[in-house]
């Protein structure tokens, strides 16, 4: 279970203060995946950053019984100057799974092959998203991240994303945030809207798209 | 709910999971510093014990060939050592310590990484450094000068270990403040040379002006050297050192550290 007390979050810019999130309270079930939608710039991976604990929010409270990953979809995360190899060593070591089994996934996954032992700096930002979702493949999270999580390498590795995602799925929830509203449609049953600091909750999808789309239309 | 309730800012679901989580995590960050600080390898750390050592036997080498006569003892060698061990211990640990969140910083992209964890890791590793560091220099003197003869060995390493937490404080202080203004790493680094000038390592803070003492006074680490002086030389007694003064500062720049950090760790 997922909780948020009176959520807020603001930011000063340009001596203005910018509302993200105001008291936003909601419960998630841990075994439910909902699509996040949102305008730029509401605030969608600000939330996805409050959820997972790597930003603080303003006041406030979250409760998390489950073990989360991180954000997905870039890799802010990876050392530049560690080679892909030991940054998959440290969050193993971090999420306390089993090193050689997260290395053997991965290896195999991510088809880096050679490149593993270069540091992660050598590599192009394709490789980078690879390393990164495929390390949050190895290590069972009980509850995903996803920030716009669809531009990972070309479409057959696409395709073996979505395999790996789904099966995952089965056993895992998730926030998935995107403008897209066809990939929120494939992977979430239940949908959430972010506007003007409000969140919305809907159980079934479709009525959280309706009104993301009555939004941007008007 | 029965364990939700709990108001852990991490992924951990009790305070057993979460300071397992942070154990692991300080033990992850240690790895990837002794991977990732001079190269690949164990061989970095090796290299990480012979720059301290290197900078104290040029300090001590330098001074020796000038020749001068020490303050204090008849043996010039073993005067710049009581000052230049400590100074060292201090500026390494203070030096590694500065940069560990900024060069860590990619890893508090992980839900579960804190910044304290990675201050906690770069202090486990620079504890070991010293020790190492103390162990050479004590096993060194016991071979090229016929046996060491430290009057009060336990406050002498006390002195030691005053070092340390006087380069973690100064060190934390620096280094969460570079979160939020780059400059103070300048100013961080423009501590070593001063130090080096005002701690005392070449005279005596008795045998100052008034004046000068006055200014010095509110330098830790001249009350350290004082204090590893008082300890090394049994003739040697100190009006200038002020334990009661020593620890309150220690103390006061700890509590500091941890309270930027924790600002720290809340806006950036």
């Amino acid at each position: 279970m997922i909780v948020t007390d009176r959520l807020t979050k603001t930011y000063w810019t340009h001596l203005r203060r910018k509302v993200v999130l105001s008291n936003v309270s909601v419960t998630l079930d841990p075994r439910v995946s909902y699509g996040l939608l949102g305008q730029n710039g509401a605030g969608k991976s600000t939330f996805l950053k409050l959820i997972a604990g790597t930003e603080a929010p303003t006041s406030g409270r979250i409760y998390r019984s489950v073990r989360l990953s991180w954000p997905l979809g870039f890799a802010g995360g990876f050392h530049p100057q560690m080679t892909g190899r030991e940054n998959i060593r440290f969050l193993a070591r971090v999420y306390d799974a089993d090193i050689a089994e997260v290395t053997d996934f991965v290896e195999d996954f991510s088809e880096l092959g050679r490149d593993l032992d270069m540091p992660v700096k050598t590599y192009s930002s394709g490789m980078t998203s690879r390393l990164a979702f495929a390390v949050s493949m190895a290590i069972e999270f009980d509850f995903y991240l996803v920030d716009e999580i669809t531009a990972v390498g070309d479409s057959r590795f696409q395709l073996k994303c979505a395999q790996a995602f789904a099966e995952r799925r089965a056993r895992a929830g998730m926030i998935m945030a995107s403008h897209s509203t066809g990939t929120i449609k494939d992977y979430c049953t239940a949908g959430m809207v972010l506007q003007k600091g409000r969140l919305m909750i809907f159980e079934d999808v479709n009525d959280a798209i309706e009104v993301h789309r009555q939004a941007m239309e008007a | 709910m029965t364990n939700a309730s709990r108001p852990t800012r991490f992924a951990g679901e009790s305070w057993r999971t979460a300071s397992a989580m942070h154990a692991r995590v300080v033990g992850a960050v240690i790895m990837r510093d002794l991977q990732t600080r001079f190269g690949a390898g164990y061989f970095g750390f090796l290299l990480g014990l012979v720059m301290p050592l290197g900078h104290l036997a040029i300090a001590i080498g330098v001074n020796f060939l000038i020749g001068r006569k020490p303050p204090l003892g008849t043996d010039i060698a073993i005067f710049l050592m009581t000052g230049v061990l400590p100074f060292v211990i201090w500026l390494y640990a203070h030096r590694q310590i500065m940069m560990a969140l900024l060069q860590n910083k990619p890893l508090l992209y992980f839900p579960g990484v804190d910044a304290f964890d990675i201050f906690c890791g770069r202090i486990c590793i620079e504890i070991v450094n010293a020790t190492l560091i103390v162990s050479v220099v004590i096993i060194t003197i016991n071979y090229t000068r016929n046996g060491i003869e430290i009057s009060n060995l336990s406050q002498f390493m006390y002195g030691l270990i005053f070092s340390i937490f006087f380069g973690i404080g100064t060190g934390v202080i620096f280094g969460a403040l570079a979160n939020f203004n780059i400059i103070a790493l300048m100013f961080g680094n423009i501590l070593g040379p001063l130090m080096w000038v005002i701690s005392g390592i070449f005279f005596l803070p008795d045998e100052m002006p008034d004046i000068i003492r006055d200014y010095i006074f509110f330098n830790p680490l001249t009350h350290i050297i004082d204090y590893l002086r008082v300890a090394y030389y049994s003739e040697y007694s100190s009006s200038f050192l002020s334990i009661p003064y020593l620890l309150s500062t220690l103390a006061a720049l700890i509590v500091l550290g941890i309270t930027i950090v924790c600002v720290v760790r809340r806006h950036v």
